[in-house]
């Protein structure tokens, strides 16, 4: 499994999102759409997908880890406000 | 940055303030992305651009060198995650042409009024203005080092 779908299946089992939009390129980078962003501080949205990446069934090594630049926690509302959906 | 905080401390143009401030964010991304590859254009993707200008990297480089431990590192690349996704959530490239009042409605429609007290514009240009210093200071001080 390369580290995108890895990534990928992490957030998914984690958040059962209504959208998730990544890409690797350089790294890897987009979005995760989900209801439990709602009302939720930035830090704490990064902490989820932080313990999301960490409690996966394949977690992620070290180096895995700093390929991972930039993902976004948005709520289904501020994804369809931002057109990120 | 210090435009959007004058826009900011006047309290009528919270939506040029949120404009401006993503903007600046959107200004240095670009200036490191462009040192890289001159010819880059590129979206208003300002997930796609805060990785692509490599900041991230360049400054868990230099805290490597500099010796800060790995959990010193990870901290300071969960800060600024969590700036862009500020950003990220509040910022839109059409804020530029809103009202005050379409502002409030764009927040409204976002749920940014959650967990929220007062002027909803104000507490959100506010959380951006700071999440675009966060990452507008770190790009001009690793900027400024590197041509050291």
């Amino acid at each position: 499994m390369d580290l995108l779908e890895k990534v990928k299946a992490a957030l998914e089992q984690y958040f059962q999102p209504d959208l998730l939009k990544l890409e690797d390129d350089d790294g890897i980078s987009g979005y995760v759409v989900a209801q439990q962003f709602r009302g939720m501080s930035s830090l704490d949205r990064q902490t989820l997908i932080d313990q999301a990446l960490r409690r996966s069934k394949e977690p992620l090594s070290r180096e895995e880890n700093r390929r991972v630049i930039a993902i976004a926690g948005l709520s289904p509302e501020e994804a369809i406000a931002s057109g990120v959906s | 940055m210090a435009q959007a905080l004058q826009l900011y401390k006047g309290g009528r143009s919270y939506a040029l303030t949120m404009y401006v401030s993503g903007l600046a964010v959107e200004c240095i991304l670009r200036a490191f992305r462009w040192r890289k590859e001159p010819h880059f254009s590129g979206r208003h993707d300002l997930t796609e651009l805060f990785k692509s200008s490599g900041l991230l990297e360049i400054e868990e480089d230099g805290m490597r060198r500099k010796g800060f431990s790995e959990q010193a590192i990870q901290e300071q690349g969960f800060r600024l995650k969590a700036a862009m996704n500020s950003i990220v959530k509040l910022w839109v490239n059409n804020l530029r042409f809103a009202s005050e009042a379409r502002l409030r409605s764009h927040l409204v429609a976002m749920g940014a009024q959650k967990g929220k007290r007062g002027d909803l514009s104000k507490a959100c240009a506010l959380e951006l203005l700071n999440a675009a210093k966060a990452i507008v200071d770190k790009g001009v001080a690793l900027w400024i080092s590197s041509k050291k």
